[in-house]
């Protein structure tokens, strides 16, 4: 079992479960939200991840909100965070980076990719 | 089922909602359970202490007849043995359903998963395929794809040539290269039966394939199983342009392909041949510009070629224009001044308006300059550029008619000479009388030895000279009618009182309205002189 512990934000069902799915067969500990302030919360709950999947475009509070308020805590600004965003959405992906996101991702997203990637965020 | 997959399932017990329900059921029961994974952990619990549960009575978890974990159950106080049963069945049978709702949802999403996969690496081919313009980076780009989507040791694109009916290797991974380029039979080999066939074909088993079907390289592969797709071209125009077959085998993890690998292959294949055939369109597009800009150039030499400027001549007007039917063409026209007094007039045309008679038409100018050079006679610039041409002309299967005239004004003398060219046509303005200058001589390049003729007359003050090319006389209207001699003579006559130049561009003029939309189907020169004096 992988120690890392990976937060992942969406409120499309199909996404958020299969994202999850990848990451747990992959070993990683997997903690999921359904909105923006789930984020919050767990967060302030004590999860503590290593790395953060955050939609862009989900109710309450949007990824960027999201993104903003962890980035002006000091515990969590230094963790990495990947952006998921829709095919084209280019200036999604600015305002992401802008914010301080790390990358993005483009759904709907390519397991092996996304897994390699992981992998490398993680050597 | 791995052990970890089972852990991944089990771990959905955790959720609230069911530690929620079971709590209550325990309590509803007067007993306590919990679930533990082969491997000692627990998973749920209804109570806080583990040692509660020793001597607690237990049963196994199955999911499609695989034990995955156990339920343990112990009452909180005495309850018949009837009753315990009852409870662990009903609590394993709520936890069985459970696990087998989170299974089926998990098979669901590992089919999202390889749809994603798909629809990215389709949306990956597209985009590279549609800014792709070289045939073989698409081959290329083609195998890395399948490469990277069926995670295959072996690919092989075969490409089927209409002409010799068999299919060729053209581009490989993981195939020793003495097979490259090799040719595979249509018949016999499961290429050629899935090209024929036109549909996707997976063999489950190398070494017990369809009677009279043998595999390329049989014996060599590292597994058995093996898929065969045909790329298809089906845009709504071109109805099933087969053009070849993608081949795979030797999957990384040694398994057998599944139907879901044929189907990835087949979408792959068929977005493939859509750019291979776009791509050869394109390159049969730039085959033609090509030829076209060689064309463009050789025109420029050939009009190169022909006279820039009449030359002048004491005593005599001329002027001469040459329009190919197409860029190049087998006619010419030249001007031959040894001094101020002779001036040389030929007109001459080589079967055919190719490129091969416009390199004819060059080397006849080459052969008549220097005759002229050695101030030969007319009759033995003829003999002698017949000779000089003959073997070349038979070689090549063409001919030349040249009509070559020598006008001295001097004493207002016309010697000239016909090898098989129409007439030239001379008109006397005074009393509009027309002569039609002919001599006896053989086309140029049928026989080695001919005798020309020399014809002379004399000229005066006032005569117009007509030299043409047949292009002149049988250009065709809408209406599939020549333009004749006598349409020529009617113009002749009109503008007897012009310049040289002025003539010859009406005639020219009066060709183009008669002919109309109808392209020219010949070459057009014409040549015109007027005795001044």
């Amino acid at each position: 079992m992988n120690s890392k512990v990976i937060l992942v934000a969406d409120d499309e069902p199909p996404i958020l479960r299969s994202l999850s799915f990848v990451l747990k067969k992959e070993g990683y500990q997997v903690v999921e939200a359904r909105d923006g302030t789930q984020v919050v919360e767990l967060l302030q709950k004590g999860v503590k991840p290593d790395l953060v999947f955050l939609d862009v475009m989900m109710p309450k509070m949007d990824g960027f909100q999201v993104c903003k308020w962890m980035r002006s805590n000091p515990q969590w600004k230094n963790v990495h965070i990947i952006f998921l965003t829709a095919k084209g959405q280019n200036s999604d992906r600015q305002k992401g980076l802008i914010l301080g996101g790390n990358e993005y991702i483009t759904k709907p997203f390519s397991p092996s990719k996304l897994i390699q990637r992981v992998r490398e965020i993680f050597s | 089922m791995t052990d970890h997959y089972k852990q991944i399932l089990l771990e959905s017990l955790r959720k609230e909602e069911l530690q929620n329900i079971l709590k209550k059921l325990a309590d509803l029961s007067n007993c306590d359970v919990r679930v533990i994974s082969f491997s000692g952990d627990t998973i749920v619990a209804s109570a806080a202490q583990n040692d509660f549960f020793q001597n607690a009575v237990a049963q196994d978890i199955f999911l499609y007849d695989e034990p995955i974990a156990t339920v343990q159950l112990k009452p909180r106080n005495r309850h018949s043995a009837t009753m315990v049963k009852i409870t662990l069945s009903l609590f394993t049978s709520l936890l069985t359903k459970s696990l087998n709702d989170e299974y089926e949802m998990t098979a669901l999403v590992e089919e999202l998963l390889a749809k994603y996969e798909e629809v990215n690496l389709l949306f990956d081919l597209s985009e590279s395929l549609g800014a792709e313009f070289n045939l073989k980076h698409v081959y290329d780009i083609l195998l890395e794809k399948v490469v990277q989507a069926l995670d295959v040791e072996r690919v092989s694109v075969l490409i089927y040539d209409e002409k010799k009916k068999t299919l060729r290797l053209i581009a490989a991974v993981g195939l020793e290269t003495q097979f490259y380029q090799s040719e595979v039979p249509i018949e016999k080999s499961i290429s050629g039966y899935v090209l024929q066939r036109g549909e996707p074909l997976l063999i489950e088993d190398l070494n017990q394939l369809p009677p009279g079907l043998q595999a390329l390289e049989s014996g060599k592969y590292k597994t058995s199983s093996f898929i065969s797709v045909p790329l298809i071209c089906s845009p709504i125009k071109v109805k099933d342009k087969r053009i070849g077959v993608i081949n795979v085998t030797d999957k990384r993890n040694g398994k057998s392909f599944t139907t879901g690998d044929l189907k990835l292959l087949n979408s792959i294949a068929s977005m493939a041949a859509i750019s291979i055939y776009n791509n050869r369109l394109l390159e049969q597009v730039r085959d033609s510009e090509r030829v076209k800009r060689e064309l463009e150039i050789a025109e420029s030499i050939q009009m190169g070629m022909l006279p820039s400027s009449p030359p002048r001549v004491k005593g005599i007007d001329v002027w001469g224009k040459c329009r190919s039917a197409k860029n190049v063409g087998g006619d010419y026209f030249d001007f031959f001044v040894t001094d101020d007094t002779h001036l040389g007039i030929v007109v001459a045309d080589v079967s055919g308006h190719n490129v091969g008679a416009a390199l004819m038409m060059a080397i006849t100018r080459s052969a008549l300059r220097s005759a002229i050079l050695e101030q030969k006679t007319v009759e033995d610039i003829f003999r002698s550029t017949n000779r000089l041409l003959f073997s070349d002309l038979t070689n090549a299967g063409l001919f030349i008619t040249m009509f070559l005239a020598y006008y001295s004004s001097a004493d207002h003398m016309l010697t000239y000479g016909n090898a098989g060219h129409p007439p030239a046509l001379l008109l006397r303005p005074e009393g509009q009388k027309l002569y039609w200058l002919d001599a006896e001589g053989l086309i140029i390049g049928l026989e080695k030895e001919i005798d020309f003729q020399v014809e002379r007359r004399q000229l005066q003050k006032g005569d117009i000279l007509v030299f043409y090319t047949d292009g002149i006389i049988e250009a065709v209207n809408t209406a599939n009618e020549q333009f004749g001699t006598k349409s020529l003579i009617q113009v002749v006559k009109k503008m007897y009182r012009y310049s040289a130049q002025q003539i010859g561009e009406a005639i020219l003029n009066v060709v183009d309205e008669f002919v109309g939309t109808q392209a020219l189907r010949d070459d057009v020169t014409l040549v015109v002189a007027k005795i001044m004096e």
